[in-house]
């Protein structure tokens, strides 16, 4: 059987791994905001040490981090370009050909929006992506919004749908893998022609794994029938997540470093944005 | 004393319209029909019947996935209908677990225990003693050691293992497994057996084991069998076995070992007893030699 990793889970046990996922996602959020509300060069310099020692503590190796950053390169370059001749300085400009100008004022601001995009990017991947199982995510985003419940919406079953599609997963890419060995040895050629050619090839195998999907939703709703699943209502839970003093600790830690960052902004030290 | 399964005159048919003119019955629209059936508390009971002959149907019958044309289904001495309120239907669903063909299309969570604790949670048990169930069942059925592991990365007899403790859980009265060896190999498939046997002689639950293996159907207390949509025949392995008229209508095939019997038999060796198992039929054999070297 193949070894499917869901997303990107790295487990090391660290503390951040075992944070309730709920307080993961608000400590995401909180990281997400305190990343834009910062303006000066000190709480920049602020942040980036602070989520570097984040990243340090979920203990994943530097390498495995540095590969979601790699996905970004060019949005950060991008960014990183448009910010610097996009930016109208007060002073004289550094030098100015054709249409591009460019100023200090606009090196600052580029540097300090790839630094927003960077920072967003491992605050996700380090409370999110790396530390939580995707289970774990599914049922916080249910516990976190059970509140809407009241307006009907139907919060359980959008989780449930949410945690069966990332157990057949596996399955089902198990299964695609079985029907294209079938098709390739009845002459079926994935890999070579042009791109239309490729995906008409593609068919043979959608056809198939359609109606086996179908099959199986079926026989799955047969089979949670007969578990008694009857939608939310009255459904206990075998873990029940407790907050614990870690948890309570890492929230308000988390707004204290988003409250210094503000404070910072009031450094006004070479540079601040405007 | 109130059977813990009993159906009367219990008829099903597939297309609904049809099943009002007493004439189809004839036709074999149904696939199910005129069935007679007691199952009684502890009973260790094997189905078996070709491909078609409506196996399947009953056992959906029994916990209302599937609802009767006509005739009656009582689960402990109540009466089995549509009408029956919501929490009466969990409970009979409860009561009645089943477990089916493909491990994969009856696991939900991404997680063993999890997955085991499903039908508790369904049943709004308190989450203290979901735990105690979960690890039970899964001590009963020999996963423990799996219980934080994900289904997809074990074998089909795990998997089934872990399908079963989730019925396990709910605390059922009886357990039906519809052809849940069917997709195992030889090991798996003994792994299943067992623990259906560890059920019935341990914790006294009634298993129907509905399956196409004589071999595991001799390991019943009784067989019946189904031949298109009804019931032609009843009884311990042993009289099922040798009723070979029954055995060839049924379409079905004798375990190897009454088979060679048979065939001793019909050579013309004279051979008294049944036997289903190897141990038996050993016994028969070396029974006969002797009285032969005697002579
Ligand atoms: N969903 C369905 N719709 C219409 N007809 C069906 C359906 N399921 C089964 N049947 C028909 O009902 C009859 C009995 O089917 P059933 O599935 O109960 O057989 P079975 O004994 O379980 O067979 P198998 O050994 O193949 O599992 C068959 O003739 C079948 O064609
Ligand atoms: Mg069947």
């Amino acid at each position: 059987m193949k070894n499917i990793s869901l997303g990107q889970y790295y487990p090391t046990g660290s503390v951040i791994h075992r944070l309730d996922g709920r307080v993961k996602i608000i400590l995401a959020v909180i990281h997400i905001i305190a990343t834009f509300l910062c303006e000066s060069l000190a709480s920049f310099a602020c942040l980036f040490v602070g989520t570097l020692v984040l990243v340090l503590m979920t203990r994943i190796p530097l390498g495995v981090v540095l590969r979601s950053v790699r996905a970004i390169v060019y949005i950060l370059i991008i960014t990183f370009i448009l910010n610097a001749f996009f930016t109208v300085g007060e002073g004289e400009p550094l030098f100015s050909v054709w249409i591009f100008t460019l100023y200090i004022e606009g090196i600052w601001n580029a540097a300090f929006m790839a630094l927003r995009i960077l920072s967003l990017i491992l605050g996700t991947s380090i409370f999110i992506s790396y530390t939580t199982t995707p289970i774990q995510l599914t049922d916080s985003i249910e516990s976190l919004l059970s509140p809407l419940k009241k307006l009907k919406l139907p919060v359980h079953d959008f989780a449930m749908m949410m945690s069966i599609a990332l157990r057949f997963i596996p399955t089902i890419s198990d299964e695609t893998d079985r029907i294209m060995t079938a098709q390739k040895a009845r002459g079926a050629d994935f890999t070579t022609g042009s791109l239309i050619k490729r995906a008409k090839a593609l068919i043979p195998v959608l056809v198939p794994l359609f109606v086996s999907a179908f099959r199986r939703a079926d026989e799955l709703a047969t089979a949670m029938e007969c578990r008694c699943y009857h939608g939310g209502e009255g459904r206990t839970k075998m873990t029940v997540p407790h907050l614990c003093a870690r948890d309570i600790a890492a929230v308000g830690l988390m707004l204290a470093f988003g409250a210094a960052l503000v404070l910072l902004n009031r450094v006004d030290f070479l540079y601040k944005m405007v | 004393m109130t059977h813990l399964i009993e159906t009367r005159e219990l008829c099903f048919s597939y297309d609904d319209e049809e099943n009002e003119s007493t004439e189809n019955k004839l036709e074999g629209k149904y696939a199910l029909c005129g069935v007679n059936i007691t199952i009684d508390k502890g009973e260790f009971v094997a189905v078996v019947g070709r491909n078609g002959s409506g196996k399947s149907t009953f056992a959906k019958l029994l916990n209302l996935v599937l609802e009767a044309s006509s005739g009656e289904v009582y689960i402990d001495g109540k009466k089995v209908s549509p009408e029956m309120t919501d929490e009466e239907l969990l409970d009979l669903r409860r009561r009645v677990g089943m477990v089916f063909q493909n491990p994969d299309n009856q696991l939900v969570a991404t997680i063993v225990e999890e997955d085991v604790a499903f039908g508790p949670e369904n049943l709004g048990i308190p989450s203290a003693e979901i735990r105690e169930r979960v690890d039970a069942a899964l001590e009963l059925v020999g996963m423990t050691e799996y219980a934080r592991h994900e289904p997809h990365r074990l074998s089909g007899g795990q998997k089934q293992r872990v399908a079963i403790a989730g019925i396990i859980a709910m605390m059922p009265e009886c357990m039906i497994f519809d052809e849940s060896t069917a997709m195992l190999d030889p090991s798996g498939r003994a792994e299943v057996v067992d623990v259906m046997e560890k059920l019935v002689r341990e914790k006294g639950i009634t298993v129907i084991n509905i399956t196409h293996l004589m071999s595991e159907a001799a390991r019943a207390d009784r067989i019946i069998v189904i031949n298109e949509g009804k019931v032609i025949g009843e009884g311990t392995p042993k009289e099922i076995f040798t009723n070979t008229e029954l055995v060839r209508r049924a379409g079905l095939e004798l375990p190897q070992c009454a088979a060679l019997l048979g065939e001793l038999r019909a050579r013309g060796v004279r051979i008294d007893g049944a036997g289903i198992t190897p141990d038996e039929c050993a016994d028969i054999i070396i029974k006969k030699l002797q009285n032969r070297e005697e002579e």
